[in-house]
């Protein structure tokens, strides 16, 4: 029961995350400016992978997978200055 | 599940391919290839969940810490015309 709760969670933050990793890029290729596409690929590098990245820290449990997630979502971070 | 995320990544890196190849200043060229190394990370990690073995989030650490370097780097090179070394320094 609990991991199907956890499995419905990782749905809902999967498609979150999807839906705006589409956007941006969408965004990234037919928006007019260069300022709007740094906007574009913002939504990308911070909620598109942020919820993916939390999908997967949902799927992993408490293991070391879960700290090594956490980290690959501080490096994506850090790099958007 | 992992399947759908995976094919939506995919989507998502051909779309930034055309911006890479379109691309009409640097500025969009080098805001594309982050955002593309962005995409492969995460593919990395989904497709390591996808056959079982999420042991491949090592390779992604490593692939997004050589993601930024050599963003910084490019920007470094475009903005002073050297990576920082005596050798390419043409002010002194």
């Amino acid at each position: 029961m609990i991991e199907n709760i956890y499995d419905v969670l990782t749905i809902c933050s999967f498609g979150i995350g999807v839906f705006f990793l589409l956007t941006g890029s969408l965004g990234l290729l037919k928006l007019p400016d260069v300022f709007s596409r740094i906007h574009a690929a913002g939504m990308i590098d911070t909620t598109g992978a942020s919820f993916i990245i939390f999908g997967m820290i949902l799927q992993s449990g408490s293991s070391l997978i879960t700290a090594k997630l956490v980290f690959i979502g501080i490096f994506i971070f850090i790099q958007k200055k | 599940m992992f399947l759908a995320v995976l094919i939506a990544l995919a989507v998502s890196g051909l779309l930034i391919l055309c911006r890479i190849i379109i691309g009409k200043t640097t500025f969009d060229r080098i805001l594309a290839t982050n955002s593309l190394g962005t995409i492969i990370v995460l593919a990395i990690s989904v497709h390591g969940y996808f056959i079982g073995r999420p042991e491949f989030i090592d390779i992604a650490i490593v692939y997004a810490l050589i993601n930024f370097i050599g963003t910084i780097a490019v920007l470094s090179l475009f903005d002073n015309g050297t990576l920082g070394d005596k050798f390419g320094d043409k002010t002194e």
